[in-house]
């Protein structure tokens, strides 16, 4: 793959450029030459013609009048006009037809040459001419036939004057054809260099555009790699260095705080500062949003966490924006080239796990652990992660269903999505195992919308099978961040003619805590389109019971750990029984999750729980496989 | 003040086209018998020569390009 390194212009196009516009610069200077040459030498001769039909015709004229004293007359009359030549008599040759007598006058054109020529003009004559030039023995032999009256005359002259014009012509045309084929050499040279440099502009400035974030002036990720890469090419040893990844904690309060401008302000001050802590040889990048690079070729294993100390150091000057001191803080995840990884991907990766885990452990920086990483579950992480863009375009994560069932007549009421990654190459993977890398690596967003995506397809797909069923989808709270998500799924709703009342949207208790007021928004949108929400894992969450309220949920899903062993744990049981008079409280539905056995079913029916769901019914299938159970059997055994 | 933008080659190049132009015009024994070809000729010459001089072309600042080695 050619880097961006490569995209410098290459040589050869100033060379070919300046090749081609030589040789038109030559092909114009010779057919300039050539065609001022023709067309000056025609015009020479044409005139010395036509002044020779003019004098014939006089001494056509002079026989006419003179009669039998013509010959005399006329001879005398040639005399004159050779005179007036100037150069020496010219040779001349006139013979006259009249019908008074017939003459001939040949003054220095040897016979032979002019039986030749009259034997030409014989022919041209022929040919309806009755004048033009004869060129012979390098001579111009210009002649004209006049007929008037009974009388006729031939004149054939021998011209000087036309040689003596075409060296003339010619010797002045050698001087100007060397100037216009200067101008052109140069003008050549000038264009080629000219466009050559025109092009190196622009592919730089396309370089600059797709290597640098515009907000910043910063490189950005894609040079980062290319310029590793270009080392790594050129380098004899492998590249050694301290790669760094530095986000900042809570930017994106700023930015809704403070609006997105002043966020951006924000964002290059900090770079700024951050710049300033740089020696010479380190690299700061942009990546994305607030997180940034900085590559540290000097600083080895020893040094690096001394470095990233610094660089926490130099955050504690607050930044004032909009008069408003900022204390901005950053957590810092280290990966070392090659200790951790030489690929640059992975280096990258293994720099982002640290970062999170430094924010995880709110420790301002980690080093990214490599025993950790080394054992055959961390490769595999770092595997997983390096796939997740192709498993999401490619559509390798499928959605796998589990029926929610009436407990009192065992009907299907409703489904539950559950992603699946179907992995090319390790088969099915659970949730588990790629969920929190999803979380991770900034893909929240588009997972969301896959889902839901997928979601509404399913149930379009349902629909034309004559099948209504409500589809639940789990959400991560960061999705209801995405201020578009309720209006992209409107819109998918319309587009495939489903009432957004076939959709629901679970959210795990833990993370409904978070970011409450914020994600509150988003839900009571969800909720005027349409869509029913539901609690899900309830019980198992740290917030206190009062968002339920706040959050006007429709249904409510009891974790499955307090069903496993309700018929057995009494604490358990009076956990569910609490819960089913707190959903009543609030005229909430309750779903209990992980029903595994008969028992189970009967017992919270006896409750007063009306919906369940677990392997006791059916584990989480494959979409056609649930089309098949909805088809044949739509009411599940209850006893 | 004019940046210069001539490579030393490219400037003694110059110099001596403009020096050959010129002299040609001058002493050409009959060869150009045109004014204006003459004129041409000297005006490059000339401007030749201020290329010499001052190591600067006009016609390289307008396409802003350089034969100059870069300065770092």
């Amino acid at each position: 793959m050619s880097t961006l390194f490569d995209l410098q212009l290459d040589r050869s196009l100033r060379r070919k450029l300046i090749l081609i516009c030589l040789s038109v610069a030559v092909i114009v200077s010779i057919i300039y030459s050539v065609v001022a040459f023709r067309l000056s030498s025609e015009m020479g001769i044409n005139t010395e013609i036509s002044y020779l039909e003019k004098r014939s015709l006089f001494l056509l004229a002079e026989i006419e009048e003179e009669g039998d004293a013509a010959q005399l007359r006329i001879k005398e009359l040639i005399r004159m006009m050779q005179h007036a030549e100037g150069d020496g008599p010219q040779p001349i040759y006139v013979e006259v037809l009249g019908h008074h007598d017939r003459w001939q006058l040949n003054t220095d054109i040897p016979g032979q040459t002019l039986d030749i020529i009259k034997n030409e003009i014989q022919q041209k004559q022929v040919a309806g001419k009755n004048s033009g030039f004869i060129k012979y023995q390098d001579e111009y032999f210009l002649w004209s036939a006049q007929n008037l009256d009974n009388n006729a005359i031939l004149m054939v002259i021998v011209s000087n004057s036309i040689n003596d014009s075409m060296s003339h012509i010619a010797k002045r045309l050698a001087i100007t054809s060397a100037v216009v084929f200067w101008i052109a050499v140069w003008l050549a040279l000038t264009l080629s260099s000219w466009i050559a440099k025109r092009v190196e502009d622009k592919n730089e400035a396309l370089r600059r555009l797709a290597s640098h974030d515009s907000l910043t002036g910063l490189p950005n990720r894609l040079y980062l790699v290319d310029l590793l890469q270009t080392q790594q090419k050129h380098a004899e040893k492998s590249v050694k260095g301290t790669l760094l990844t530095i986000d900042l904690d809570k930017f994106k309060e700023i930015n809704d705080t403070l609006g997105h401008s002043a966020g951006d302000k924000l964002l290059v001050i900090f770079a700024q500062n951050l710049a300033q802590v740089l020696s010479p040889e380190q690299t700061l990048f942009r990546s994305s949003g607030d997180e940034f690079l900085i590559w540290a070729p000097d600083i080895s294993a020893e040094g690096c966490e001394a470095f990233a100390a610094q660089i926490v150091e130099s955050l504690q000057q607050p930044i004032c924006m909009n008069e408003l001191p900022i204390h901005l803080e950053a957590s810092i995840g280290i990966a070392l080239c090659p200790e951790h990884s030489s690929d640059i991907d992975t280096l990258l990766i293994s720099a982002d796990i640290a970062m999170h885990e430094a924010k995880k452990l709110r420790s301002k920086w980690a080093l990214f652990n490599k025993s950790h990483a080394n054992d055959e579950k961390g490769q595999q992480t770092l595997r997983y992660r390096s796939e997740l863009s192709e498993a999401l375009a490619e559509q390798q994560i499928k959605l796998f269903y589990q029926p929610k069932v009436n407990l009192t007549s065992g009907k299907i009421v409703a489904a539950e999505a559950l992603a699946r990654w179907q992995h090319p190459v390790d088969g099915m993977l659970p949730p588990l195992l790629f969920i929190p890398l999803i979380e991770q690596s900034g893909k929240v967003r588009e997972f969301g919308r896959y889902v839901i995506r997928h979601a509404i397809k399913q149930l379009s797909i349902w629909k034309t099978q004559g099948i209504m069923v409500p589809v639940a989808v789990n959400l991560s709270p960061y999705n209801l961040l995405d201020p578009d998500i309720v209006s992209y799924t409107q819109e998918l709703c319309e587009k495939a003619d489903i009432p957004p009342n076939m959709l629901e949207i679970e959210l795990t208790e833990t993370a409904t805590s978070l970011h409450l007021h914020t994600i509150s928004a988003s839900l009571n949108r969800f909720k005027e389109i349409g869509v029913s929400i539901s609690i899900d894992d309830f019980g198992t969450g740290m917030s206190s019971l009062a968002y339920i309220s706040n959050l006007n949920v429709d249904t409510i899903k009891i974790d499955r750990s307090f069903i496993s062993d309700i018929e057995t744990n009494s604490s358990n049981l009076s956990i569910v029984t609490s819960a089913l008079n707190l959903a009543k409280a609030f005229n909430c539905t309750v779903v209990a999750e992980g029903v595994e056995n008969l028992e189970q079913a009967t017992l919270l029916n006896k409750l007063g729980c009306h919906y369940g769901q677990g392997y006791y019914y059916s584990a989480p299938v494959p979409a056609d496989k649930f089309t098949a159970l909805l088809k044949f059997t739509p009411t599940l055994p209850v006893s | 003040m004019i940046k210069k933008n001539l490579h030393i080659w490219d400037r003694l190049a110059r110099g001596l086209i403009g020096i050959f132009v010129i002299s040609f015009v001058l002493f050409n024994n009959g060869m150009i018998e045109d004014d204006i070809i003459a004129g041409l000729l000297i005006f490059f010459g000339v401007l030749n020569l201020i290329s010499l001089a001052t190591g600067w072309c006009p016609v390289y600042s307008i396409a802003g390009i350089s034969s100059r080695p870069k300065e770092k």
